[in-house]
């Protein structure tokens, strides 16, 4: 495996990029749960097309 | 302290043109179409009178009568009579009526007017009824009512100031009744006697262009001749007019691609930029330009006023598969997604029908699943792009999951027993009409945001798990096989790679299925992912476009034999066509139902079905020696 600085960085701030993706999902879910059981206005669903 | 505004709640027969009206006075942009049963729920908003009065407006579901059984029209019905849990008689009611249609359509004004609520009626569409040749006169029409009448024509805007200038304050009292209250039968010859009186036809009845057309589009040979041609114009124009947006789109995803790898050295960081978000929402965004064309065709449908025509030649089908025309429509809604179709389904009157109906909406091939069709369908012709074969078959996809549903219909309609309320189905044939251009432009727009909003934001999410998860946990090794492997999506793959197996798919492909039931969509960009396409700088475009495909087909099992050959690739189609990857319809049903016991009992049989039909057909296929 490479281990050049660049790598180590780049691994890191991937590493970043999906920590801060699943804690965004977690905290988008939360809000949704509390704000109404689905969130859309329309079908109750939050996720209609 | 704000009052609160005084309700006007808007009331009149299916397709007379009230969501329309609504649109107008409240500068909205809800659903409208040239047919009726489009509003099944209330819709709210608000306007100001040219008084400066703010006022709440309800747009209540259409209904034939105060009396009908269907819960649409039931909502109607409480509301109007004060009845309704939530929302108080109105303060006002303005009744929409279609001037070519007076009769019918006035026989539910004069219920409301019996209701002793202040009423104003709204002509709409009088440019139709003229050109018809009647001659209406709205200040008869007024007098034989008691109530103001004010001509209008809600889709150009004519006529709105005049009925806001008539709901100034205070509103018109309730009018004396020239009927007798109650008497059926007094109402309907006091209807006809005013239509008579407010509308005359300056020439007696003549063959119109709406009835040239219905001759040939309602025959019962040439009319299905019709509706088979212009559903197969539909998927060719989609496969066809959709190749040079695409391209754009593909130019664009080159660029970042190679703008990232020229500017970044080697590394997790850019692979996550190029495979994971690159990549794989690029896989899915691709299929941008054929979404939008199958809204606008839609669109165009129901504007021109075809779909009710569609509807009329489907109802002997219905009627085969145990279910009544006013199925067609919720059936016909959830082509574009199963939500808004199982909500549809509100405008049957049969309760046992309506479960039936929601039960197989999620088989009418909805718009998620048409990027894994694209996907799939030239893979099973060889790759080849555009034309007639392609169309066919995607035509015939959607032939399949209709004609299943209607026959699982009509095995659970026979076994669920007769109705306590029978379901009648009556469809006023509006005329044929120019297409509302800005409402299909506004509409087609309103999809596409959404689409892409939804790569945004959640396909991009799961894209860059999905990334995390075939590169994690590390392994230092110089065997390919070996570090995937070792990667939480090698070892997923893995686990599930016997059971999915039979049904023709390796793990990788397995893992992609799991990823769709998040949203049928994310299959294409798992599959880019899974099987690490990468959009290389400088290939030529057609080459680009048919990548994923080629990598796909390029697979081969570890005895040799193609991995994505005839049998797999037809497989994995009737496992889209069948299987109810969406948790949102899946919500949605459990609400129109009443219970999550049918969300739950649909889920598990339509999984279950998807999985045997792929299995099967996989297995015989296979012995046919197309695998």
């Amino acid at each position: 495996m490479d281990t050049s600085p660049a790598t180590d960085w780049q691994t890191w701030a991937a590493i970043g990029v999906v920590v801060m993706t699943v804690l965004m999902m977690v905290i988008r879910t939360a809000k949704r749960s509390r704000k109404n059981a689905g969130g859309c206005g329309k079908c109750g669903s939050g996720d209609c097309h | 302290m704000e009052l609160k505004p005084e309700t006007v709640a808007l009331a009149g027969n299916p397709n007379a043109g009230k969501t329309t009206l609504f649109n107008a006075l409240c500068g909205r942009t809800e659903k409208v179409g040239n047919y009726g049963g489009v509003t099944v729920e209330l819709k709210k908003g608000e306007f100001f009178t040219p008084h400066g009065r703010r006022l709440e407006l309800i747009d209540l579901p259409g209904t034939f009568s105060l009396e009908g059984g269907s819960p649409d029209q039931r909502i109607a019905s409480e509301v109007l009579s004060g009845k309704h849990e939530r929302h108080p008689a109105p303060d006002l009611v303005v009744c929409v009526v279609d001037a070519s249609n007076l009769e019918r359509h006035l026989q539910l004004t004069l219920e409301i007017l019996e209701l002793g609520l202040p009423t104003i009626v709204a002509v709409n569409m009088v440019d139709m009824a003229e050109k018809s040749g009647l001659r209406l006169d709205p200040v008869k029409l007024s007098e034989e009512l008691g109530v103001p009448v004010v001509p209008i024509q809600a889709n150009r805007g004519k006529g709105i100031t005049e009925l806001k200038q008539a709901m100034r304050h205070p509103f018109p009292s309730a009018p004396e009744l020239r009927w007798e209250k109650g008497n059926a039968e007094a109402r309907r010859s006091f209807g006809l006697k005013t239509a008579d009186l407010a509308a005359r036809r300056a020439t007696l009845h003549s063959t119109n262009l709406s009835d040239r057309l219905d001759a040939v589009l309602l025959h019962p040979v040439l009319g299905w001749v019709c509706f088979l041609a212009i559903m197969f114009a539909l998927f060719w124009s989609i496969f066809s007019f959709a190749g040079i947006p695409m391209g754009w789109i593909e130019t664009i995803q080159e660029s970042l691609t190679g703008a990232v790898e020229g500017r970044m050295a080697e590394g997790d960081l850019r692979d996550l930029l190029t495979q994971g978000i690159i990549g794989g929402v690029g896989a899915v965004v691709i299929f941008l330009p054929q979404i939008l064309l199958l809204f606008f065709f839609i669109g165009l449908l129901e504007s021109s006023g075809y779909m009710a025509r569609a509807a009329f030649l489907m109802d002997g089908v219905m009627g085969r598969a145990g279910l009544s025309g006013k199925a067609f429509l919720p059936l016909l809604s959830s082509y574009a997604c199963a939500i808004p179709g199982v909500m549809a389904t509100r405008t049957i009157d049969s309760a046992k029908e309506r479960l039936v109906t929601i039960f197989v909406a999620p088989w009418m091939s909805c718009s998620a699943r048409l990027p894994v069709y694209l996907l799939l369908v030239p893979m099973l012709l060889g790759g080849s792009e555009g034309g007639t074969v392609q169309a066919l078959v995607l035509l015939s996809l959607y032939v399949l999951g209709t004609g299943t549903a209607f026959i699982v219909a009509r095995i659970l309609r026979g076994r669920l027993g007769p109705d306590e309320v029978k379901s009648h189905f009556l469809l006023e044939l509006p005329p044929y009409r120019w297409p509302q251009w800005t409402y299909i432009f506004r509409h087609v727009l309103d999809r596409g945001w959404s689409f892409l909003r939804k790569a945004g934001t959640f396909i991009l999410a799961l894209m860059i798990l999905l990334w995390a998860a075939t590169t994690y946990p590390k392994l230092e090794s110089d065997d390919p096989a070996a570090v995937i492997s070792h990667t939480i999506v090698g070892r997923v793959s893995d686990f599930i790679e016997p059971i999915v197996k039979p049904l023709g798919f390796d793990g990788r492909t397995g893992t992609a299925i799991l990823t769709s039931f998040a949203a049928r969509e994310v299959f294409v960009g798992s599959m880019a992912q899974l099987f690490r396409v990468e959009v290389a700088e400088g290939e030529e475009e057609q080459e680009t476009r048919a990548h994923i495909r080629d990598r796909l087909a390029a697979e081969k099992w570890p005895d040799g034999s193609p991995m994505f050959g005839p049998a797999a690739v037809i497989s994995l189609l009737i496992f889209y066509i069948y299987a109810l990857q969406c948790l949102p319809t899946s919500a949605v049903v459990a609400r129109e139902a009443g219970s999550w016991k049918w969300a739950v009992a649909q889920f598990f049989f339509m999984m279950a079905f998807a999985a045997l039909a792929s299995l099967i057909v996989y297995q015989t296929a296979r012995l046919f020696g197309l695998a």
